[in-house]
């Protein structure tokens, strides 16, 4: 427990450091911090826009941004809540984006373990099913989902960069499971009655 | 309950997983190197102007303010100085203007500030 609190230590001052350097104008320093955190941005980027270009974009304007806002910054506290933050808010054309990406079509192949073909119609059958059950959470709600489902942030993470309260993070997941289960159960009867 | 299920919350329901990415897909393949270099050349001259300058023109700088202020600052010293030595001799020669109409012997006359005044008591008596 106190080893992990002073890595936790470590990890944060290392990272006061590499922010310091780079308020100097350090490149090297200024890659690695975009090495530590573009991935996560750009799934974030990605879940907002729905579009590779996009949310490539999206990340390069965070950044840049980041850097204009540096000094404002305290360098004592984590960078990346402070960062994502950021990029949530450039993505003004939040509701725009998350618009577009409800209604994009079912991509035909679905990430790096794509399904076997007889599997393929039950699959996006599935995806039918969760995205109707999703529906009716709010544009927020379902970033909230994808985030922490998908992308593998915690619960604070995702409370932190879209400014709300922890609790308010849990009980959307909490609430988006219970329907996704609801809706998994009548498709699993209907299957198996069919 | 539910407080208690929201508590719990944890990645891992391998169903829920699967029907998520189903509905949303994962993310799309991406250059992280060509991405990192795009970012970075786009920062390029927003780092240059947070570099702090060099010791040659941080040197530079400071030899561009010091040498002009240094040469007026001994130009003024050195008019001062002269302003000063002109001033000087104007009061001798007011002196020795003075004894001369005073009829002073003019030992007394080349004597300046205190022991000017004693030789004129003295002279007195």
């Amino acid at each position: 427990m106190v080893s992990g609190t002073g890595s936790h230590a470590s990890a944060q001052a290392a990272e006061s450091e590499l922010v310091g350097r780079v308020r100097q104008g350090d490149t090297e320093a200024f890659g690695e911090l975009v090495r530590r955190y573009e991935r996560r941005a750009f799934a974030v980027a990605y879940r907002l826009t729905g579009q590779r270009q996009d949310a490539e974009d999206m990340v390069q304007d965070a950044f840049i941004a980041a850097l204009d806002k540096l000094d404002g910054f305290d360098a004592e506290r984590p960078f990346g809540p402070w960062f994502f933050r950021i990029l949530v808010n450039r993505g003004t054309s939040l509701s725009r984006a998350l618009k577009v990406r409800a209604t994009e079509e079912i991509p035909g192949t679905i990430g790096d373990t794509a399904p076997l073909p007889d599997r393929l119609a039950e699959h996006a059958e599935t995806g039918e099913r969760v995205r109707a059950a999703i529906a009716t959470l709010s544009a927020r709600q379902r970033l909230v989902v994808q985030l922490y489902e998908l992308d593998g942030f915690t619960t604070a993470e995702v409370a932190g960069m879209l400014e709300i309260a922890e609790p308010t993070v849990r009980w959307t997941l909490h609430e988006a499971r219970r329907r996704l289960r609801a809706e998994l159960e009548i498709w699993k009867k209907e299957r198996d009655h069919g | 309950m539910a407080d208690e299920n929201i508590e719990q919350m944890e990645p891992g329901d391998p169903e829920i997983s699967v029907a998520y990415r189903a509905a949303f897909g994962d993310l799309p393949a991406t250059d992280w190197r060509m991405l990192e270099a795009r970012i970075t050349d786009a920062a390029r001259f927003r780092l240059a102007a947070r570099r702090p300058a060099g010791w040659r023109a941080t040197a530079s700088r400071w030899a561009r303010i010091a040498i002009p202020a240094g040469l007026a600052a001994s130009a003024l010293l050195g008019a001062g100085l002269a302003w000063r030595a002109d001033e000087d001799d104007v009061v001798l020669e007011d002196i020795a203007a003075t004894a001369a109409v005073d009829e002073l012997p003019t030992d007394i006359a080349s004597l300046g500030g205190e022991s000017l005044v004693y030789a004129l008591f003295a002279d007195g008596e």
